[in-house]
């Protein structure tokens, strides 16, 4: 047992059982090693002032540590469920130390918006399942049909500008969508357990009325806009699909050969994003470097995902020149003279919750539905009143 | 004195309607509640008093409370960190009517002083009126927005 304690006064017991389950909550961050944990089980004796401070640094809530093991096991396993209800169980215990599956805290910060988000919204969304009921070849149409897609926006402009204009069809067919954020400290911020971040994946979370999509975006070293483009459609498919058993990695490209439906979607994404009637004028042309690059500046593909397209469409002939096309692959490099200023709070806020689910969540609190707490907990899985003020002056607020 | 859930507070200030009278005490953990409000709206409130402030607050009596009723009550969601502000009035309305353990529970704030007045809590919220209702019965006096 360790005892609890303010200003040298014992509070309650925790049963050393119970820290162990709460810590478990996000495995794959390691907690329990945490000096605070480690300190309180070598003393029997933790302070409530550095239990709130170590709650605030890992954004879990501190009352957790109150519960009596009973009703811990009932708050864990709802926890448990609900991940349970959004994903297929293969994908929630996936995740592994070479960094393919997702993030269960990311899983679980997603799942919290949409829950948020769904108040308030009945109707079933039309897209969820409605690629099922029509033929393979139909699928690429259906969605630039659905999500109004103008085919200018996908073979001109910068990749960042269409990220931004594809998110913003898709909020507005009610399938939000979430990116990773580092700046401002919206995750957990110490190195140790970002480290766990940065190889998260894109994912979708099931709900038939309002889907999320997660973007890693500028949690993963490797997310070039392009390849967020990628991911956003290849699981847009997947939810049109009903699909909820897949990740989408960095490395996409290296791993669709290993599943057929993975496999598929690339496909979709591919025809919708690389229409055939571009690919089609270099069949019987040897596909060189310059082509590749070409067509990857032209459209919102990266120079990889091209090359797996047009062997997929039969352009490129063998594994050899595949394998030629792939390694001659320069990757972009960040400019080491360049240090982008850390973006405003609102910004990173905005990012991550989605901005549909942030103009909800500014609506809940200027109509006085969210009170400033929840809110809190909602947005910075704490209570950071310094942060909140910056929010809320920077919304209006 | 009073508790007053902020739902009331809000409603106060949206109708310019005062609060009844007496020291409004208001737990540590609700007060940027309390603030955020009075901000939002231009407003204040007058004689607000943070519990942690009064005479003889014992900060492990009011958590033990605060245990205690968080794993009574089954309402309160970790997923969507909802009905936290339920269980910190009613750990604080159980310290003010037992003086934080110092006495038994008691009809009145007679805090040595011969005060024969009762704690009022003014909320309209149903589960909260519920729960204060089976844990005070009459010790306390709950009204509602309308009520004063």
């Amino acid at each position: 047992m360790i005892a609890l304690k303010t200003h040298g006064k014992k509070i309650i017991d925790i049963d050393e059982t119970s820290i162990d389950k709460i810590l478990n909550v996000y495995s794959d961050e390691s907690l329990g090693y945490r000096s605070v944990f480690v300190n309180a089980r070598n003393t029997g004796e933790l302070s409530i002032a550095d239990l709130k401070a170590e709650c605030d640094k890992i954004l879990m809530p501190w009352q957790l540590f109150f519960l009596d093991p009973t009703r811990l096991d009932n708050v864990i396993k709802n926890i448990a469920d609900k991940r349970a209800s959004k994903f297929d169980n293969k994908l929630i215990a996936s995740r592994d130390n070479e960094g393919h599956g997702i993030s269960l805290r990311i899983a679980d910060k997603v799942i919290g918006f949409q829950e948020f988000a769904l108040s308030g919204i009945t109707l079933q969304n039309s897209f969820c399942g409605s690629l099922k009921n029509s033929k393979r070849d139909e699928w690429a149409q259906k969605i630039i049909e659905h999500f109004e897609i103008e085919s200018t926006i996908l073979s001109s402009g910068k990749k960042e500008k269409t990220l931004g204009k594809l998110i913003e069809l898709v909020e507005a067919k009610n399938i939000r969508v979430a990116r990773g954020v580092l700046a401002n400290k919206l995750l957990p911020a110490e190195n140790t357990i970002r480290s766990t971040y940065r190889k998260s994946s894109g994912f979708a979370v099931r709900d038939d009325k309002l889907p999320y999509i997660f973007l890693p975006s500028e949690i993963n070293d490797n997310e070039t806009f392009g390849r967020q483009i990628l991911t956003l459609v290849v699981l847009l498919v997947l939810i049109g699909l009903d699909d909820y058993s897949m990740y989408v990695t960095g490395n996409l490209e290296l791993y669709i050969k290993s599943k057929k439906s993975l496999q598929q979607a690339f496909g979709v994404a591919n025809e919708i994003l690389l229409p055939f009637s571009e690919t089609d004028k270099y069949k019987n042309t040897k596909i060189t470097e310059t082509i590749r690059d070409s067509l990857a500046d032209r459209f919102m593909l990266t120079p990889s995902a091209v090359v797996v397209t047009l062997r997929q469409r039969g352009l490129i002939d063998s594994d050899n020149d595949q394998r030629a096309l792939f390694d001659s692959i320069i990757p972009k490099k960040a400019d080491p003279k360049h240090h982008p200023r850390s973006p405003k709070i609102d910004t990173s806020v905005r990012k991550l919750c989605g901005s549909a689910t942030t103009n909800d969540v500014v609506w809940a609190l200027r109509t006085d539905n969210l009170k400033s707490i929840p809110a809190q907990y909602l947005i910075f899985g704490c209570v950071d009143k310094l942060k909140f003020a910056k929010f809320k002056a920077n919304v209006g607020l | 004195m009073i508790v007053v859930d902020s739902n009331t507070v809000i409603s106060c200030f949206k109708d310019k309607k005062s609060l009844p009278i007496g020291t409004l005490v208001a737990p540590d953990d609700l007060i940027d509640e309390y603030l955020i409000a009075q901000t939002r709206h231009g407003e204040n409130i007058p004689g607000v008093q943070l519990a942690s402030n009064l005479s003889g607050y014992d900060d492990a009596y009011y958590l033990q409370q605060y245990s205690h009723y968080l794993n009574s009550y089954k309402d309160v969601s970790f997923v969507q960190m909802r009905g936290f502000a339920d269980i910190s009035i009613l750990a604080l309305v159980k310290c003010l009517v037992n003086d934080f353990g110092k006495r038994a529970d008691q009809l009145t704030l007679d805090l040595g002083d011969n005060n024969l007045d009762k704690l009022t809590v003014v909320t309209d919220d149903g589960e909260l009126r519920t729960k204060l209702s089976s844990e005070f019965s009459d010790q306390i006096n709950i009204i509602g927005y309308s009520d004063f």
